[in-house]
């Protein structure tokens, strides 16, 4: 018993509380940017209002609102690579904000030749489901599934709780911490090296400034990064075909 | 009892052999070969039924018919008669053509010849007179023709084009006509019309009528479909072919039964045409074709924004909103409707600009009418017009190019100030439309808080506090299990729990111990030490009471792991103890502390192993 209390208060000690991500000081600072660049878009000063909510991102700082207004503004700023990248993002952080559902959509039908992606059945019923949470939230459930199951072992030793009744319960807790998890790990692994088109590009065979050109990308289209070597990127279209592109014409979401 | 069986189906089986050999080698039947049919007349649009019979056989393969004039033949099948009369045994194959007539007149079938068996057989030639239809004999009273009538001229395809000398692009109008007299038709296909070198629309709904030519009613179905050139030059359209079936009538059956004689009463039109009556024969009917003469577009006064629309046409043209704010969408709808291929007709659609920012354009096809809609945002309050748009067409009535121009278009772009409206467009479910949303549809507005701002980069999931919850609980739950395991086990287990109780005893032992040192009862003292140490001995090493020896203690510590320096404070203890107790020695103070923290620490020592 000594035992265990001995651990939990190093534990306690060797916490320090950190409030994930909260930058005290400065904050004053960023509410102001952020009104001053939506008192830009409401005049119509669309680059301006570009400016000043990019400031903040400088700072490191970020939040859903904040890439949506962004994005608007590159929009109407006739910028549709940055305006969908941002939207992108936004969609990372509020992902079940209707305002932002629908002027994403209306921006991606603005981008050119975006055809219909070839994707297999679990990845799009993962994106579908994912698409509704973030990654934190899906963590949280992680947690709460985790959690849950240790209740209900607590629950068989203290309660009349019958032994099938509690094995079914964690099998279906098992089966829906595992799911999760794979929607998990397929988020971040699929997150991390996406990027959007920011300019009409002709994506090559080989990083070379003459070489053949494999097939056209256009702003606004979603690519994967494969390889970066120097100045290029291998870039990876929706529909499998790979090329290599300046680096300057991306932006990793 | 099968015993007995057996040779009754042996008799049987033998019998029947034998008779059957009998049958066969003691009249060796002849064979003979004939032809026969089942009219000597026979009307177009009627069947004609020959048989060829071979008497003699059970078995013949089929015989090839030679070509017979005027006629097409069909194998239907043999048919095998077996008969034992008066002992006599017979049998015949008959084999079953049909033949149909082609045209009128007096035919002969020739002689069939045929090897059955290593001979050679023939038949005796048949002569046959197909008659017109008495249908259309009757109508053609008063004209004795001596022409032929063949099939062909009750049944034909006729192609026809609405002009002969075009332009490259226009339009022509293609009529294919089926004329049917005096047969009956079925099973009418869409003609299939040989168009190289033109562009075809499909065939509208076709039309049944009756017409008369020449004195003769026909039944007509007529094709429409519209074609454009493609290439100029002289070219070919069709010919034009369609696939149908001809029903035949069968003539009245003549089946070689002992019923013959009642035929006549069920030799009724009306029943013959339900039973076996018809035989539906597919045939292919094929058009002539027409020679089309197209002239290629003058190259004189062609405009520089024409793009091969050939016809007459009416272009319009609107933009709407007429008032609208930097960064709105404005949408053009250009509208396109006319005589021509409006399938293959470019429309002209709107140039990104510095003024205005242009989308793709969505183009949508319906009843006769092209129309394209497009959506472009002004990029500046300066813009003042959308330019005027331009659409160029030959005219082959007038052989000349025209243009149809339409704007430019005014328009107001102002700056947006203050509070804008919100102006959240969302296609209502009535529109029906199959264009996606870029129509009258604006973005939402900005959001007039930015949330809580967190750091780029970082995720809850990879926070401390997400690591401090799972561990915490982690560590609660352990602890709730290990607690109640353990109650149980001292629940069930006595060695266990007394073991358990051992040092809590003990302290409590000290601590009683301890008064009476600081009390300076002696006595008392070293009864309490000597108990308290042996009770904790019992308690932790599960021994009886009786057997605290020296000897045993000893043992019992050593096989625990005990060091032997603790081994003998605990005999110096115990010793010291009895002396006090028995020997009645007097100590003092300094010696009972003493004891006592030897005490301690020795129990703490036994604690710890």
């Amino acid at each position: 018993m000594r035992k265990f209390l001995r651990i939990i208060a190093v534990f306690i000690i060797m916490i320090s509380f950190c409030p994930f991500g909260f930058c005290q000081e400065g904050r004053e600072s960023n509410l102001t940017q952020f009104f001053t660049g939506n008192l830009h878009y409401k005049k119509g000063n669309y680059s301006d209002a570009v400016q000043a909510y990019e400031v903040i991102l400088q700072r490191g700082l970020e939040s859903g609102a904040l890439y949506y207004n962004l994005a608007n503004s590159y929009f109407k700023n006739a910028q549709l690579g940055k305006a969908v990248l941002n939207y992108e993002r936004a969609k990372r952080l509020m992902p079940r904000d209707s305002d932002l559902q629908s002027n994403y959509q209306f921006a991606r039908s603005q981008i050119k030749n975006y055809g219909l992606v070839k994707k297999s059945f679990w990845s799009r019923l993962s994106q579908k489901y994912a698409g509704r949470l973030t990654l934190d939230e899906i963590a949280i459930l992680l947690f709460g599934f985790y959690f849950l199951g240790g209740i209900v072992v607590l629950l068989k030793l203290f309660t009349p709780l019958r032994r099938t009744k509690a094995i079914m319960m964690l099998v279906f807790l098992a089966i829906l911490f595992v799911f999760h998890t794979l929607v998990f790990k397929n988020l971040t692994s699929s997150q991390k090296d996406l990027a959007v088109v920011l300019q009409d590009v002709q994506a090559k065979f080989e990083p070379i400034q003459d070489s053949t050109t494999h097939f056209e990308l256009y702003e606004g289209h979603q690519v994967t990064v494969i390889k970066e070597e120097e100045d290029w990127k291998k870039v990876k279209r929706m529909d499998g075909k790979m090329g290599w592109a300046r680096r300057a014409f991306f932006e990793p979401i | 009892m099968k015993l007995n069986r057996i040779p009754k189906y042996l008799l049987t089986f033998l019998f029947v052999v034998n008779v059957m050999s009998l049958g066969a080698l003691s009249e060796a039947q002849d064979i003979t070969f004939e032809a026969s049919v089942s009219a000597k007349q026979v009307s177009l649009g009627s069947l004609l039924q020959l048989t060829l019979t071979v008497e003699g056989l059970q078995k013949s393969p089929p015989i090839d018919l030679p070509e017979i004039d005027g006629f097409e033949s069909r194998y239907l099948g043999p048919s095998t008669r077996v008969s034992i009369v008066n002992g006599q045994y017979s049998s015949s194959v008959a084999h079953i053509y049909n033949l149909f007539p082609l045209k009128e007149g007096k035919f002969q079938i020739p002689s069939i010849t045929a090897t059955i068996q290593g001979q050679a057989f023939s038949t005796q030639p048949i002569d046959v007179e197909v008659t017109d239809s008495p249908v259309a004999a009757s109508s053609q009273l008063g004209e004795s023709n001596q022409q032929q009538v063949s099939l062909e001229d009750k049944v034909f395809l006729v192609l026809e084009a609405s002009k002969k000398s075009v332009y490259l692009g226009e339009k022509i109008s293609v009529t294919i006509r089926l004329f049917v007299t005096d047969l009956s038709v079925r099973d009418i296909q869409l003609p299939e019309l040989d168009s190289i070198g033109f562009a075809f629309e499909e065939y509208t709904r076709p039309r049944q009528y009756t017409q008369t030519l020449g004195g003769i009613r026909y039944d007509v179905v007529e094709f429409n479909a519209f074609i454009y050139p493609t290439r100029s030059g002289q070219l070919t359209l069709g010919p034009a072919q369609l696939s149908c079936s001809v029903l035949y009538k069968n003539p009245s059956r003549r089946r070689r039964s002992p019923f013959d004689g009642f035929d006549n009463l069920f030799d009724d039109d009306f029943f013959g045409g339900f039973f076996d009556g018809v035989e539906r024969r597919p045939i292919v009917l094929e058009s002539s074709n027409v020679l089309i003469d197209v002239l290629p577009l003058p190259e004189e006064g062609k405009p520089g924004e024409f793009s091969g629309a050939v016809g007459k046409f009416d272009f319009s043209a609107q933009v709407s909103p007429s008032s609208v704010n930097v960064g709105d969408p404005v949408t053009a709808r250009l509208k396109l409707e006319g005589e021509g291929n409006l399938k293959a007709i470019k429309m002209p659609k709107f140039k990104e600009s510095k003024a205005f920012k242009v989308y793709e354009p969505q183009i949508k096809e319906e009843n006769g009418q092209k129309v394209l809609e497009q959506v472009l945002i002004p990029k500046s309050a300066d813009t003042t017009q959308i330019p005027a748009i331009q659409f160029s067409y030959f005219d082959p009535q007038s052989e000349g190019y025209e243009t149809i121009s339409r704007g430019p278009f005014t328009i107001e772009v102002t700056k947006p100030e203050g509070q804008e409206d919100l102006k959240v467009v969302e296609l209502s479910r009535g529109q029906v439309s199959s264009i996606p949303e870029t129509l009258g549809r604006d973005l939402i507005f900005i959001k007039d808080k930015p949330g809580r701002f967190k750091q780029r980069g970082s995720f809850f999931y990879k926070s401390m506090t997400f690591l401090v919850m799972i561990v915490l609980s982690f560590v609660f739950f352990a602890a709730v299990a290990i607690l109640t395991k353990r109650k149980q086990r001292i629940k069930t287990d006595v060695v266990y729990a007394r073991r358990l109780r051992a040092p809590k005893k003990a302290k409590k032992g000290l601590l009683s111990a301890k008064h009476f040192m600081e009390q300076g009862r002696q006595k008392e003292f070293y009864d309490s030490i000597f108990t308290t140490l042996q009770d904790y001995f019992i308690n932790k090493f599960h021994l009886s009471a009786g057997s605290i020896t020296a000897g045993i203690l000893d043992e019992v510590l050593t096989s625990k792991g005990c060091k032997t320096e603790v081994v003998i404070r605990v005999k110096d203890i115990f010793n010291e103890c009895d002396m006090v107790r028995y020997a009645s020695v007097t100590q003092d103070s300094s010696k009972m502390k003493d004891v006592f923290k030897k005490t301690q620490e020795v129990i703490d020592a036994l604690e710890r192993l």
